[in-house]
């Protein structure tokens, strides 16, 4: 998706009405050390 | 290093202020680049109230109403709004305009046309440039714009609302599903805009909203998916994005039960709409907010069940 020019993301959780702390911690702990670790970050 | 991907997360203002400041805190910290503040007035607390508070708070967090829309505020008053918060955040601040979904709904009123957006996003444009509008005779302009641009992007879903985005607004934000076909067809539609009025896609910022679910399993995330996928993907825009993403589906039919839950025909496309008149949605005290939504129906529900 990064060759077509995605890099700009707005997250909805499935939860819409929610505070997204899984999300929130999901993506701290997980996803945007795998980002950094791909160059993405 | 590549360029960087940038993660914005959106913000549904339910819990209490301090709860949600708490919750501001922790997006900043763990890294996201933006949070968006849900705009739905019957549902979450003020948009703009939060997003100043989170802008008194927060030094590096981009800040937008997630999204705004033109009909329960003046232009002027949304662009009055957003240029106080940007005074409090400088540089770290956007607006982005929608047609509205609960925020319409739950008043009893239908979504914002595609010429409403046209002239509510040029007249805030207009106003956080600096320059006036003509108010029907009256002209008037902000007396207090910083002189920092604040990107104006417009939310769209359809073929149509994204030609319109990519013709008026400075960027997108945009709601088809993430899928290489179904970006690669947005992007067209988007192209096609920009070029009205002389642009291109890549003069905009576009911005891809992504649904998302963790869990401990991806059973148990796909099974969370499940209502996300059939009324986003299917019901509310008629399964317009499945075509480009390869996906066929047959022919929809919604069950008897299912209408007595949620009152979705108003999503469906011709050919899948059901003809029954949805009277189970027509108790409320209010018949101009009936049979609007599931919200407007939830209080109908609640009083069935407290008699039994």
């Amino acid at each position: 998706m990064t060759k077509l020019g995605v890099r700009n993301l707005y997250l909805m959780p499935f939860q819409t009405f929610a505070p997204p702390e899984a999300e929130v911690h999901t993506f701290r702990d997980v996803v945007f050390p795998r980002l950094s670790a791909a160059g993405l970050r | 290093m590549t360029e960087p991907v940038r993660v914005h997360l959106r913000v549904p203002g339910t819990t209490p202020m301090p709860d949600l400041m708490k919750l501001i805190d922790s997006i900043e910290a763990a890294g996201f680049d933006g949070a968006g503040i849900l705009d739905s007035q019957m549902i979450s607390r003020d948009t703009f109230v939060v997003l100043g508070q989170a802008a008194a708070r927060t030094t590096r967090l981009g800040l937008f109403p997630a999204v705004t829309n033109p009909f329960t505020r003046h232009a002027s008053v949304l662009a009055s709004a957003i240029q106080t918060v940007e005074e409090m955040a400088p540089g770290r601040v956007r607006f982005v305009i929608g047609t509205g979904y609960t925020s319409a709904s739950t008043i009893g009123r239908k979504p914002a046309t595609l010429a409403e957006m046209r002239a509510c996003i040029a007249a805030v444009k207009t106003l956080l440039a600096g320059q006036s509008v003509d108010w029907d005779g009256t002209p008037g302009r902000l007396g207090y714009i910083s002189g920092r641009r604040i990107p104006v992007l417009m939310a769209a879903s359809g073929p149509k609302a994204i030609e319109v985005a990519g013709e008026v607004a400075d960027g997108a934000l945009l709601l088809v599903g993430f899928n290489r076909g179904i970006v690669e067809r947005a992007l067209e539609h988007l192209e096609r805009g920009a070029r009205r009025s002389g642009r291109r896609v890549d003069d905009l910022e576009v911005i891809w909203a992504v649904r998302v679910g963790t869990a401990a399993t991806t059973a148990e995330a796909r099974r969370s998916a499940r209502p996300t996928a059939v009324h986003w993907g299917i019901l509310r825009w008629g399964g317009h994005w499945l075509e480009p993403a390869g996906i066929r589906i047959p022919k929809l039919e919604i069950p008897d039960a299912v209408w007595k839950i949620t009152p979705i025909s108003r999503t469906l496309p011709t050919g899948r709409r059901r003809s029954r008149p949805r009277r189970s949605f027509q108790t409320t005290s209010s018949p101009s907010c009936a049979t609007r939504s599931a919200w407007s129906a939830r209080p109908s529900i609640a009083r069935t069940a407290s008699r039994r």
